[in-house]
Formats: C-alpha cells, sequence, structure tokens
C-alpha cells in the first residue's frame, strides 16, 4: 500500500487524529490496530518507509 | 428422530454453509465498473484483485451468468503484459474468528471444497489456494483447469483441513482464498499440494494459464462457494440485502448525509453523529465527499472526522462556521474496514 502522505491532526475535542492520502483521496485513519490501513502505517513507520507528519 | 437411521438421514451441515461473501457477485458499493486498474484494490464487494505485473485491467460487474440470469465478476485486460514478472490474482479474506468452525491445528480439522463457474477466453490450468495467517503463514493449493474458451465452465476444489497450525481466533485475517490469473515461475515453481509453511514459489503452483499476456482477455466466475466438507453442493442462494448487510461489516456507501446547524455565532463548531447501519469489523477509515453547503456552513468543504470517535458502530464529524446564522453541509462518506 502507497500513502502519498499521512498526518497528524488535532480537532476542536483537543484530540489528535491520523488522516492520510492514499491515491489523492484523503481517508480518517483510526488508530486502531485491527484497522488495515493503521497496521500498515504503523508497519511502514517501524520499517522506516514513512513518517508520519505532526500536526500543524 | 426415533432412530439411528432418521438421525443420518440429517444433512451434515445445517444453516449457512458458504464460508464467502458476495459469490454471486451481486453487491457493488464501489462501483459496477474499475477502469484503468493498475493497483491492487478492492472491486465487487469483498473481492480483491491484486498484481504485481504490468498490466492495465477492467474489472466490472458483468450480466452474464451460467444460468442466463445473474451477474458475474468480468475481468478485461486492456493492456497486456506478454512477460509477467509477477503474479495477478483475485482474491478473498476471512476473519479468523468466522473459521473457527474448521478447527484448525488439531486432529479435527476439517476439509472445505470450493466451488464456481468460471469462463475465460484463455485455457488451461488456474490456480487456486488456501492462505492461513497465521505466525508462520500456511498454504494449500490446488488447479482448476478451462477446456473450452469463452464458456462457463463449473469448477470444484476440495483442500484437506490443516491439523497442525491454529488460525488465531481474531477479528483480524485468518485465511484467504486465492484465485490465479498469472504468475512467473518466481511464484509456481513449489509444489503446494500439501499443507506447508508458505513460500513465494508455492503461491500459484500449477498455474500456466496467463491471463494477463493477451489484450482484451477476459476472466469471469460467479456463484463461489466455500463449504465445509469434501462435496461441493448446490450454491446457497442469498437475498440482496441480507449479502449487502454481510458485506457491510467490511464497507459501508452513504449517501447524503449532512450537518444541520440552528442560529450561531461565526467561528463556531458544529456536530454531526454518525450511528453505521451495520457494526463494522473494526474502526473504519473513512473518506468524507463534499456535496453541497450554505448559510453559516457555506464555506465548500466536507466535514472533519474527529479521529478519537471512530468505532465499528460510528464517527462524529465537525466543521466550523464561516457567520453567524444557520447553515447545512451535505457530503457522502464511505467507511472502510476490509482486511
Amino acid at each position: 500500500m502507497t500513502f502519498d502522505s499521512v498526518k497528524y491532526y488535532n480537532s476542536p475535542m483537543e484530540d489528535t487524529g491520523i488522516v492520510a492520502v492514499i491515491g489523492g483521496v484523503t481517508v480518517y485513519v483510526p488508530q486502531d490496530p485491527a484497522n488495515t490501513h493503521y497496521a500498515e502505517i504503523m508497519r511502514q513507520v517501524e520499517t522506516g518507509e514513512l513518517t508520519i507528519q505532526p500536526a500543524e | 428422530m426415533s432412530n439411528a437411521r432418521e438421525l443420518s438421514q440429517l444433512p451434515s451441515q445445517t444453516g449457512r454453509k458458504n464460508l464467502l461473501y458476495n459469490g454471486q457477485m451481486q453487491v457493488v458499493q464501489r462501483g459496477t465498473s474499475f477502469t484503468g486498474v493498475t493497483t491492487a484494490q478492492y472491486t465487487l464487494d469483498r473481492w480483491e484483485w491484486a498484481s504485481l505485473n504490468a498490466e492495465t485491467v477492467t474489472i466490472e460487474q458483468a450480466s452474464d451468468h451460467p444460468s442466463g440470469v445473474g451477474q458475474s465478476l468480468k475481468f478485461t485486460v486492456t493492456t497486456a503484459d506478454a512477460s509477467p514478472t509477477g503474479y495477478t490474482v483475485f482474491h478473498q479474506k476471512l476473519e479468523g474468528a468466522d473459521v473457527q468452525n474448521l478447527r484448525y491445528g488439531s486432529a479435527n480439522a476439517k476439509s472445505v471444497t470450493v466451488s464456481f463457474w468460471v469462463k475465460a477466453s484463455v485455457t488451461g490450468d488456474y490456480s487456486v489456494n488456501l492462505y492461513t495467517i497465521t505466525a508462520t503463514a500456511q498454504i494449500i493449493g490446488s488447479v482448476i483447469t478451462v477446456n473450452s474458451a469463452d464458456t462457463w465452465e463449473y469448477k470444484t476444489v476440495t483442500f484437506v483441513g490443516d491439523t497442525a497450525t491454529v488460525i488465531p481466533n481474531v477479528v483480524s485475517e485468518g485465511l484467504r482464498l486465492t484465485i490465479g490469473l498469472a504468475a512467473n515461475a518466481t511464484y509456481n515453481d513449489t509444489d503446494n499440494t500439501s499443507w506447508g509453511a508458505y513460500s513465494a514459489g508455492k503461491f500459484l503452483y500449477g498455474q500456466t494459464a496467463n491471463l494477463v499476456g493477451t489484450t482484451s482477455a477476459t476472466f469471469q466466475m460467479t456463484d463461489v462457494q466455500m463449504e465445509v466438507g469434501s462435496v461441493a453442493t448446490e450454491f446457497e442462494y442469498r437475498s440482496y440485502g441480507e449479502e449487502l448487510a454481510l458485506c457491510q461489516r467490511y464497507y459501508q456507501d452513504q449517501d447524503q448525509q449532512s450537518i444541520m446547524s440552528s442560529y450561531v455565532s461565526a467561528g463556531s463548531y458544529h456536530y454531526a453523529s454518525h450511528d453505521l447501519p451495520m457494526q463494522m469489523r473494526t474502526g473504519p477509515s473513512i473518506t468524507i465527499t463534499y456535496l453541497g453547503a450554505g448559510g453559516s456552513l457555506g464555506s465548500a468543504t466536507a466535514p472533519t472526522v474527529q479521529g478519537t470517535s471512530i468505532s465499528g458502530t460510528g464517527f462524529y464529524v465537525y466543521k466550523a462556521s464561516i457567520s453567524a446564522g444557520m447553515g447545512y453541509t451535505i457530503y457522502r462518506y464511505t467507511t472502510d474496514a476490509e482486511l
């Protein structure tokens, strides 16, 4: 799976989410290990293929 | 039942028998046609196409069925890869929790039989295999032979149960059915006809047909069933509503959702909660498509998902008002909890 970008974002409720762009499509990804996208993001972070950008 | 003879006449299996989803290719939440496909993606519900070759394809729901009434999944090569260096497959992934009845990893491991109708323009042998997602992935495979081009043929394959390796009882992937369309030697040169640790060479062992090598080549399948036992039985028909509900555990597409605001001040945030019509396998990934807006919520943007609100049963979205007054934003969303 190829991610165009992955970054954290803060909501008005002061919690943090993850938003990814996959094939040009914006996808909100829950921080849930059973979620396939999140699991793949974490795998790629672990192997150094991907960095999650900090919230703006 | 009054005696052993009557007991023996009970069906060997009651209740739902098809372990697969959308075998009759009727649920198409993502759309009915996918053109210019080059990278792995889900197409008709629960059926994922994957390839390490260089072909470009169209995948669609076709109104073509061996009975004359019904649908099939149709794969058409639009740009061929004459010398494939990888593999091309369709597969369906099943949750570990849903295949515990197979008793893998025990002396009571059960055989399963896969049956389906196939119509292909390229004759030859196509690999069919089962792959378990365990600490050390295991695989077993066989082949079906397409004898006549462009003709519906009924195929069955039986796999014995794996007595050695337990499939974890989890909501993540536990078992995968793969149907091969093309493979080069890297993926088909090692015998996989008994259960053993996965290796690349075992993946599509026996695959000789190269469907991706010819532009306009086609492959169709329908009434795909995997059932416990060593005999293929009649395909289990499910109503559309039942099949849709089953598929919605993994993917949902909801149109015409909205945030409505009462009178508000500029710069305040407004929330909408969405309860999913079917509880999903896990917290889903969510895409939101903006459709329209007006008034105080009139900026031409979709609302944002509150990240920590996402669960298998629903989520919240929010959007800031741009002015005082009432307003609305309309959008659609998809939720994806595929394996």
